[in-house]
């Protein structure tokens, strides 16, 4: 544990650099701030801390358990300089390719346990993760102490793939990779290229990446520097790698990355995440006009501002480059001169150049050391804003009988497993669950279904059922009851009906809601002013979802999903499915299923994965339509959209075998 | 009387003089039967009389001392009893008869019946209590008292917005039977939907179908309301002629204890004389029924201001069809140009004339409006070099806070003011906020200290981040309140506010480490010297967002 005793409780590490980086750049002159957060909010310092929130390196002295610390540095400009120089240091020392890839798994899965992540409660680093973000420890112990999490075997495949334009009208296996891909060219995006044809241009490694993470789910700056460092699967040498990591949850990343330098630091030699000030304009336009690839997961907002920055940097970014073919065309004529880029100076330097301004095409610098190969003039923007999941149970999943099936129960737990993770504040939490069979009325306390399978409403029961032991094994974080109150409330006025249930207390951890109102659409004859109703109320629905609220809607036919539901919300707030769907036994996947997949990617749906696996992605995948091919190629814009098991019923078996086995993270 | 057809008014429910039963509720009157005791119960003090819509309401009522100013007179245990008997009452009356309250408390697990010893005597002061403090008995009725209270509340505004989800639209225009659905679910009286049939199939504007349904049902006296509608789907609230004149009175009596507020003033309202936004409303009947004649009651917006007209100018909410289209590209910003170049001009050129006129009769002054309005009077006095010198007396009134983007903050509006408005006597004149809410019939009103005093006829708390009630003598939380007789006979009044305020309960013991109460904090009594709960000035934030936490979309 990289936890330093303070006298107002553990200060964690919250940045990472690796070893020769720190030892480069750190100095007595270093400012430090020391982040205080207490159930998951930040927090003033506590005064047995001296109430200090910057200054200094973290005192020792005794933990408390009420706050805990997270210290980051504050650089200075020569210190940003220095610290790209020991990123651009460990890059060369890093291995390439595949070797990269294959150490790079090893370390993570020796370091994984090393974490104890797995822990349920008690473990200090669990425990701090906690306090830092608002999520229980049973909630950080099951979710992080996953190992899908730590599955990097695929991303060779991944990032080598070459999908080609027949992608475009079919669905096409991936090689090396289980699952289909379809692609979804965005408006004027296909101009009728052969279907043989790659839809990616050439790959090159990008030099440097720059990501930005934010929110209070832990993982995502580490999400983007395994992606980053996935990037060397071309066999080349990985990027140096600086990661703006939230504010929110300083800890986690750090915490894996200084686990995976214990076993192996070439590895991670070119990779420092920390918490910077984004709205700092110059040091952003320095930094990402020396960038070859930006990936931001973060709000719609800061996806936004950080988008702005990118557009300027990349205008600074071509200046920089004519600059430096001017030099280089000097320096080969012999006429010579020193000439300094027209990049943004930092302030406070005076007339010397900005880090790294100096060195942007120039055979010394880091920049110079880029495998080799020129980086595209304008920075790619991979941007991941705020989502919305949804879980679709197709009819079969909810047909009667004994067997090979998995039982109701079965089906219930794994999605309620898939909105309870993260307490449903993740973009990959579903919040509807579309539940294909016949709203019947209420008799007792279930609808009657058709013989031989179970209603939407007895879905909506169990899910409930599910939900309740699981609020007892993985606990809802420090969020106010109010909102679950609220969406309570909502739907309890909407019981003068029997078409909406509420299956939850008011005192339950969770809400349920079944609503089997029909849309307007099927009730009003003016198309466009019902759909505008459908939406706004969809809208509403999906904006309700969270803190563990689910809305059980029941649909006559899966199609019913995106022509009803999911062609009304933006294309751009849709992430993924998890379903249900198929049968034991099956070989491969349905005609049936895959139009209705087909017709969810078209709706801006970019992952289909097995219903309990929503919250556990696999990073070979497409992430909001971007394929890891993404990060090391260009291509014509749209988004890809991948299901990532040919198999899902078989695969809703083995994670429920993996979830509710007495070993498993929910204890069932 | 009770104009509601549910025979049942506020007047039974009103409480009785101190000195006497404090007990008297609408059950006492003994009859039982469900209909409202016509005979008027004394109110506190003397030359009280009853409050209702008998006498044509309170818009046209004169002046006199009533039963909701007896509550001034009670002291705290009586007070509080007398409410709590009140809550019990109207929960029990309600619950039977209100469909959509019945539906959500109901499911929250509350019978109709509260627990016995709900009204019972509680720690209040060693002066009015007749119980030992830390009582075992006593301290579990108040923890039960406690989450019953709560449990009776629901969100303010999703109650009276919850037509939009009912309805599948935020436009009951275009589904007026259904709408109409709606509304009887809403109220304990019972609504001939019968007289829905008529209705035409859709009607252009919300204004038109809310005129109608009034029309339909002018023997029940109801007037339906709104918000402000800033965020473009307005609550709709119903009142009948007894609740309209609780709300009336209460409002009166505030301005008359909190403003100073007499039949000799000019009031000049920077608003339209035809709205259904509530608070504006009722700030109109109050002042009328402090006494000012009409030729004293101005209104300096001259075009009214109707639902859906404000609907599109705040821009949020459009029509899905063709006129969606229209009303977002072209009324919405010819809207917007027409107010900024057009109506407020206009209406604070015409108050600036009122103003003046004042002046040189040397009359006092109420003026009231958005503090942006006020402001705007401001700059355009300074824009002219000029200043007002008002008579002593006048007040500068303002409710809504600041809704909008704005460039100056309330303390640089208020500063703005003070530099061009003054009393004749070179005193600054008083500004006064009005702190309120459409789906509340009262209004906290600014005292001289800058604090807000709820009316002591409304019970008031604050909820923590879980919804459960704080019991500190200063709190901050979500402020939830209790008015037993405010909804009158249409609904219960327990409703739970989207602001978050630090309250103030002087009259409230801190619960001292392993007992129910501890010592009394007189320390924390509003300076002004009123007594009661308030809210801290300043305090009061609008929370109607979720705190951002994951990656998951807010839509």
């Amino acid at each position: 544990m990289n936890a330093a005793g303070a006298p107002g409780g553990p200060v964690f590490d919250g940045f990472w650099l690796p070893r020769a980086a720190r030892e480069q750049v750190f100095s007595a002159a270093t400012r430090w701030e020391t982040l205080w957060f207490s159930g998951g909010r930040p927090c003033d310092a506590p005064a047995s801390a001296g109430g200090q929130r910057t200054g200094g390196r973290p005192a020792a002295g005794g933990p408390s358990a009420a706050a805990v610390g997270a210290r980051r540095p504050v650089f200075s400009h020569d210190e940003w300089d220095s610290l790209l120089d020991a990123l651009s240091a460990g890059r060369r020392r890093a291995p390439q390719g595949a070797e990269l890839s294959r150490r790079l798994r090893t370390a993570l899965a020796q370091a994984a346990p090393a974490l104890g992540l797995g822990a349920r409660t008690g473990d200090g680093t669990v425990a701090a993760l906690a306090s830092s973000t608002g999520y229980s420890q049973e909630m950080i112990g099951a979710a992080l102490g996953t190992p899908d999490l730590w599955t990097l075997g695929e991303m060779t495949a991944a990032v080598t793939a070459d999908p080609t334009w027949d992608a475009a009208g079919q669905w096409q296996r991936l090689p090396g990779l289980e699952g289909r891909l379809r692609f979804y060219p965005a408006r004027g995006g296909y101009r009728g290229e052969r279907p043989a044809a790659p839809i990616f241009a050439t790959p090159a490694t990008p030099a440097l990446v720059a990501g930005y993470g934010a929110g209070n789910v832990p993982g995502t700056a580490l999400l983007i520097v395994l992606l980053a460092l996935a990037t060397a699967a071309t066999g080349a040498a990985p990027p140096v790698v600086v990661v703006r990591n939230s504010r929110r949850e300083p800890i986690f990343s750090p915490l894996v990355l200084a686990a995976v330098e214990a076993v192996d630091p070439d590895v991670v030699g070119s990779v420092a995440v920390f918490v910077w000030d984004y709205a700092d304009g110059r040091l952003q336009r320095w930094l990402l006009a020396q960038a070859d690839l930006v990936i931001a997961a973060a709000g719609d907002d800061a996806i936004a501002d950080i988008g702005a920055q990118v557009k300027r940097a990349t205008t600074d970014r071509a200046a920089r480059e004519r600059t430096a073919r001017e030099v280089a065309e000097r320096e080969r004529t012999g006429s010579g001169g020193e000439v300094i880029g027209p990049g943004p100076a930092l302030p406070g330097r005076g007339g010397k150049p900005g880090p790294g301004e100096a060195r942007a095409g120039s055979a010394g610098g880091w920049r110079g050391s880029a495998a080799g190969q020129s980086a595209p003039v304008t920075p790619r923007f991979h941007a991941h804003g705020h989502k919305a999941s949804f879980a679709v149970i197709g009819r079969e999943a909810l047909e009667r009988g004994a067997g090979e099936r998995l039982p109701l129960d079965a089906i219930a737990f794994l999605a309620a497993l898939d909105s309870a993770v993260w307490d449903q504040n993740g973009c990959l939490s579903a919040r509807v669950h579309f539940v294909e069979g016949r709203h019947t009325p209420a008799d007792g306390s279930a609808g009657a279904a058709a013989p031989g399978s179970y209603s939407p409403l007895e879905y909506a029961a169990a899910l409930a059922a599910q939900l309740r032991p699981l609020a007892v094994a993985i606990p809802r974080g420090r969020w106010p009851r109010r909102a679950l109150h609220d969406a309570f409330d909502r739907y309890a006025a909407l019981t003068g009906t029997d078409l909406v249930r509420v299956l939850s207390g008011y005192d339950d951890d969770f809400v349920v809601a079944y609503d089997a109102r029909p849309p307007a659409a099927a009730r009003r004859g003016r198309a466009r002013v019902a759909r505008g109703l459908d939406a706004l109320a969809l809208s509403g629905t999906v904006g309700a979802c969270q803190g563990r609220v689910v809305v059980v809607r029941p649909v006559d036919d899966l199609l019913e999903v995106p022509r009803c539901y999911l062609s009304l919300l933006p294309p751009a707030t849709l992430q993924s499915l998890s379903v249900a769907v198929g049968s034991a036994g099956d070989r491969g996947l349905s005609e049936r299923f895959l139009r209705f997949a087909e017709a969810c990617g078209a709706c801006g749906v970019t992952g289909i994965r097995p219903l309990g696996r929503g919250a556990f992605p696999r990073l070979a995948y497409s992430w909001d339509g971007f394929l890891p091919r993404d990060l090391v190629s260009r291509r014509p814009p749209g988004h890809f959209t991948t299901i990532e098991s040919e198999t899902p019923y078989e695969a809703m078996c083995e994670t429920y075998r993996r979830f509710s086995s007495g070993a498993g993270p929910c204890g069932r | 009387m009770s104009a509601s057809g549910s025979g049942e008014g506020v007047v039974e429910a009103l409480p009785r003089a101190r000195g006497g039963s404090v007990s008297a509720t609408h059950s006492s009157s003994g009859r039982g039967d469900g209909q409202p005791d016509s005979g008027s119960v004394p109110g506190p003090g003397a030359g009280a009389r009853p409050v209702s819509g008998e006498n044509g309401g309170g818009r046209s009522a004169g002046t006199g001392p009533t039963r909701l100013a007896g509550f001034w007179d009670m002291t705290a245990a009586e007070r509080e009893r007398v409410l709590l008997e009140g809550v019990a009452d109207a929960h029990r009356r309600h619950f039977g008869r209100n469909a959509a309250y019945r539906r959500v408390i109901g499911l929250r697990g509350v019978a109709e019946e509260l627990p016995p010893g709900f009204a019972g005597p509680v720690a209040t002061g060693p002066d009015t209590c007749g119980q030992p403090d830390g009582d075992a008995g006593h301290a579990a009725g108040a923890a039960e008292r406690e989450l019953f209270l709560a449990r009776l509340l629901r969100p303010a505004a999703a109650t009276f917005k919850s037509y939009i989800d009912v309805l599948g639209t935020p436009f009951p225009n275009d589904v007026p039977r259904a709408f109409l659905e709606w509304l009887a679910d809403q109220l304990s009286i019972a609504l001939p939907v019968e007289r829905a049939r008529p209705l035409r199939s859709t009607y252009g504007s919300l204004e038109a179908l809310l005129r109608v349904i009034e029309k339909r049902y002018r023997d029940l006296g109801l007037e339906v309301l709104t918000s402000s509608g800033t965020s473009g789907r307005a609550s709709i609230i119903v009142r009948d002629a007894s609740s309209t004149d609780l709300n009336v009175e209460s409002f009166y009596l505030c301005f008359q204890r909190y403003f100073g507020m007499t039949a000799d003033h000019r009031a000049i309202f920077l608003m339209p004389r035809s709205t259904r936004i509530a608070m504006a409303r009722m700030a109109r009947f109050s002042v009328s029924r402090v006494g000012l004649s009409d030729d004293r009651v101005h209104f300096a917006i001259p075009f009214p201001a109707q639902p859906d007209q404000v609907r599109i100018r705040a821009g949020r909410t459009y029509r899905f069809d063709r006129r969606g289209v229209l009303e977002r590209r072209l009324w919405h910003p010819a809207m917007a140009r027409l107010q900024e170049h057009y109506v407020d001009p206009r209406a604070t050129r015409r108050a600036l004339a009122l103003l003046d006129e004042a002046c040189r009769r040397r009359e006092k002054v109420l003026l009231f409006g958005s503090l942006i309005q006020v402001h705007r009077v401001a700059q355009a006095l300074r824009a002219a070099g000029r200043s007002l010198q008002l008579e002593p007396g006048s007040l500068l009134g303002t409710g809504g806070g600041i809704k909008e983007l704005y460039p100056h903050t309330a303390d640089q509006i208020r500063a703005d003011v003070a530099s061009v408005v003054r009393s004749r006597g070179g005193d600054p004149v008083p500004i006064r906020d009005v702190y309120g809410m459409a789906e509340a019939n009262w209004a906290a009103m600014q005292c001289a200290a800058g604090n807000y005093h709820v009316p002591p006829w409304v019970l008031v708390g604050t909820l923590d981040d879980d919804d459960a009630p704080q019991r500190s003598a200063e709190s901050t939380g979500m402020l939830a309140f209790w008015d037993p007789f405010g909804g009158g006979g249409l609904y219960p009044a327990f409703f739970r506010s989207a602001d978050r305020v630090t309250l103030v309960r002087p009259d409230l013991r801190r619960p001292a480490p392993g007992r129910e109460a501890g010592p009394a904090e007189p320390d924390v009594a509003c300076p002004c010297g009123d007594g009661g709960a308030y809210i801290r000035r300043e305090s009061i934030r609008r929370v109607d967002r979720l705190e951002e936490a994951g990656c998951a979309a807010q839509m």
